[in-house]
Formats: C-alpha cells, sequence, structure tokens
C-alpha cells in the first residue's frame, strides 16, 4: 500500500487502516527515541512520560483495546501496568558484572585510578605497549541441593567446548553466591593471563528443610498419642539422624530448637534447627479414639480458646 | 533467583523470536551465565534482551549499530555504578569530608 490511499478516503475506509497506524507508530518511536528510562537513566520525569506513551500506543495498536477504550469501557489510566524494571535497574545491581564496560579508569585521574583501575573486569583489557591481552572471564550457572549447599559438595561445571572444572562449594553457601575460580577462564592470547570463572550456585528447594538465615526449618508430623503422652521422635538434620524429645502435651505449632543443627555459619560454629509440630489425626475417623474422648471431655473440661484474641 | 532456559525467554518477551535469541548469544550481545543445560538466563539478561527488542523493533536501531548501543549504555551504567560506589563510600565518611569535597567541587570552574 503506498501514500495515494491518504487521498482516496472511501477506499481508506474499508481498507485495514495502515495509514493510521503507521503514523501512530511512526509517533511513538519519536516519542520512545526521546524518552526511553534506559536512555535518560535517573530521569524519573521521562521514565513516568515514556510509561503514559506505551500505555497509550499498546492501547492504539490492538483493536480489541482500542474497539473497548472508543466504547468507554477501558479509560487510559487502567492501560497502566505495574512499574516496569528497566534495564539499567538490573544492569547497576547485577552482581556478576557481565556487562561492565571493559575500558581503563586511568585517564580519569589518579583517583579514578587508584580506586577503580584494579577492578576493571576482564576482557579485551590490554596491557600497555604490547598486544598481551588477558582471557576472558566465563559466567557458569550451577545448581545444587539444600544439602549439597549446607554440607558442602566437589562439584563440576561443563565448558561449553568440553571437558570440566571441578570447584568446591563451601559448607553453608547461600543461594545466588558466586565463586570465583581464579585462572579458569578463558586462556589469554600472546601470552597473557587467562581470565576467572565465576561459577554463580543456585540453591534448590528441598522437600523437607527450608533454610532462614542461619537456621533450618523443619515441620515434624506428629501423632494425637506422641502429643499427649510425649516421645521421642527421630527427626532429619543434615548431619544424620537425632532423637527429638518431645514433651507429654505439646501442642500443633509448638517450636523445638536443635541447638547447633542449622546451616554453618562462615566464622564457625552453626545455627540451630526449629522444628515445627503438626499433629496430624488418622485419615479415617476411628471409633476407638472417638471413644477414649468422649470420655474425657465428659469428665474433664478443657477450654483451648480461654485467652484467645479471637474470641470476639 | 529465577533462572530461565531459552524457551521460558521466549515466553517472557512476546516479540521476540527464536531467531532473534540466537543473534543475540552469538553476537554476545547479551552473555547468559553457562549452565549444565544450555543458556541459563537471568532477570537481568531478559530486560537486556527486552532493551534490544525495543531498541531494534521501536527505536529503528539496526543490527549493525546494536553493539554500539548496547557498549555505551554499558560505559554509562558501569560509569553510574562507579559514582553510585563513590557516593556511598563519601556517605560512609564524615560530615566534614564531605563538605570539603562538596565544597572544592562547587568552587571548580565548569571545564
Amino acid at each position: 500500500m503506498n501514500n495515494k490511499t491518504h487521498s482516496i478516503p472511501i477506499i481508506c475506509s474499508v481498507l485495514p487502516k495502515r495509514p493510521l497506524r503507521t503514523r501512530i507508530k511512526k509517533a511513538y518511536r519519536q516519542l520512545a527515541k526521546k524518552l526511553h528510562p534506559d536512555l535518560n537513566p535517573g530521569d524519573a520525569a521521562k521514565a513516568e512520560q515514556f510509561g503514559r506513551v506505551t500505555a497509550s500506543y499498546d492501547l492504539l495498536s490492538d483493536p480489541e483495546k482500542r474497539r473497548r477504550f472508543d466504547a468507554g469501557e477501558i479509560d487510559a489510566n487502567q492501560q497502566e501496568r505495574p512499574e516496569r524494571q528497566y534495564y539499567r535497574t538490573h544492569a547497576e545491581a547485577d552482581p556478576s558484572a557481565r556487562y561492565e564496560f571493559e575500558g581503563g579508569y586511568d585517564d580519569l585521574g589518579e583517583f579514578f585510578s587508584r580506586a577503580f583501575g584494579g577492578r576493571a573486569s576482564a576482557g579485551s583489557r590490554q596491557e600497555r605497549g604490547s598486544m598481551r591481552m588477558r582471557g576472558e572471564d566465563r559466567h557458569f550457572h550451577l545448581q545444587v541441593s539444600l544439602i549439597e549447599a549446607l554440607s558442602g559438595a566437589k562439584k563440576t561445571v561443563g565448558l561449553p567446548e568440553g571437558g570440566r572444572i571441578a570447584l568446591t562449594i563451601p559448607a553453608g553457601i547461600e543461594d545466588g553466591k558466586t565463586l570465583r575460580l581464579s585462572g579458569k577462564g578463558a586462556p589469554g592470547v600472546n601470552g597473557g593471563p587467562p581470565g576467572d570463572a565465576y561459577v554463580r550456585v543456585e540453591v534448590l528447594p528441598d522437600a523437607v528443610f527450608v533454610r532462614d538465615g542461619d537456621d533450618i526449618l523443619l515441620d515434624l508430623p506428629l501423632g494425637i498419642d506422641e502429643a499427649v503422652l510425649g516421645a521421642s521422635v527421630p527427626v532429619p538434620t543434615i548431619d544424620g539422624r537425632v532423637n527429638l524429645k518431645v514433651p507429654a502435651s505439646s501442642s500443633s505449632g509448638k517450636v523445638m530448637r536443635l541447638k547447633g543443627k542449622g546451616a554453618p555459619k562462615s566464622g564457625g560454629g552453626a545455627g540451630d534447627m526449629l522444628v515445627t509440630l503438626k499433629i496430624v489425626l488418622p485419615p479415617k475417623p476411628d471409633p476407638a479414639l472417638e471413644e477414649a474422648l468422649r470420655a474425657w471431655q465428659g469428665e474433664h473440661g478443657f477450654d483451648p480458646r480461654a485467652g484467645w484474641k479471637g474470641g470476639r | 533467583m529465577i533462572i530461565m532456559t531459552k524457551t521460558q525467554v521466549l515466553e517472557r518477551i512476546g516479540r521476540l523470536s527464536a531467531e532473534r535469541l540466537e543473534i543475540c548469544i552469538t553476537r554476545t550481545w547479551v552473555k547468559p551465565h553457562q549452565g549444565e543445560r544450555g543458556p541459563a538466563f537471568d532477570e537481568t539478561d531478559l530486560a537486556r534482551l527486552q532493551l534490544i527488542v525495543e531498541l531494534t523493533e521501536d527505536l529503528e536501531v539496526n543490527d549493525e549499530a546494536v553493539p554500539v548501543v548496547l557498549r555505551l549504555m554499558d560505559e554509562l551504567s558501569t560509569l553510574r555504578r562507579r559514582m553510585k560506589a563513590l557516593d556511598a563510600a563519601l556517605n560512609a565518611e564524615g560530615e566534614d569530608v564531605r563538605t570539603a569535597v562538596i565544597a572544592r567541587l562547587q568552587d571548580r570552574p565548569k571545564a
């Protein structure tokens, strides 16, 4: 379709509304070039304007939304989506620094050179007066189980060209932490030093243990007899099974602390394991249990909601 | 931590095709971590891909110019990151240090 359709409104009305859409798109592009938040870091006013422009562009370019807007079913404000995170927000916080530029700071002056010079990330950084180049850093992502993260483990990561790098996961590592393996990146060029390997560790959730800082949380199912009479119940910990002494008359939700059975702390020692009791009844009504409790109910009054703030 | 495969990235960014994603990876416009089963994208990679889509689809940046634009943006965000680090370092110092530095910066004739 060419621009002639502009001057023939009758044809235009039966054709798809291409010229109008093209004009809307053009207008959007012009505004986006001016207002895109990644091109205007730190300018909140432009970011807000861009959000509104994007919302109205979405509205105008979606025929269904457009119809509902024209019919008054939605207004332009309802188009606004939750605040979006633009790239620069991530780039300025990314701990892996994969996208940091590799230029030097020496020309910025003595202070910046001293403060930031040594931190320029590897890659194409050239050593002065020669073409020796440091190899590229490599970034790996490794999934480990919570048990491996808590106890420590020996693992390997696969290289894209084959072969593997061995590494040791230190006991107690937290989700998202990155390990640096010096010299395990790509080889240097012309006798330059190799880059480093960075391994970001993702800790997968466990079926029973939940980590909470230095503590480990565990839900322990308990029979009504155990809760009433007290019991010694085996519970799993990261260094094997221990027997937990549940005192007589323990309520559901009671939290018991196993000292030193939590996550290893970096400075030595360990957190605790916090065991939450969950009373579990038999899956089907049990006549004997019902009878015993009916007898108990008749003779002993106990109001579990005495002193409860919810009794209003 | 949110980690995504190629398929999950394509689901999250409607306007990105599998072919364009491959181009972004092979030209190292985006550098995902190397996972055991192929590239592992995080939220930073996702936002960067979203930005690349907007640059090429909305802002009419052609493919030859994409690395130039990304490089300048990386330089800007690295410098902003350093500025934030400097700001944090100065804020950790006493008020007298901050006042002295600000006075020197404001005295300085504009270059």
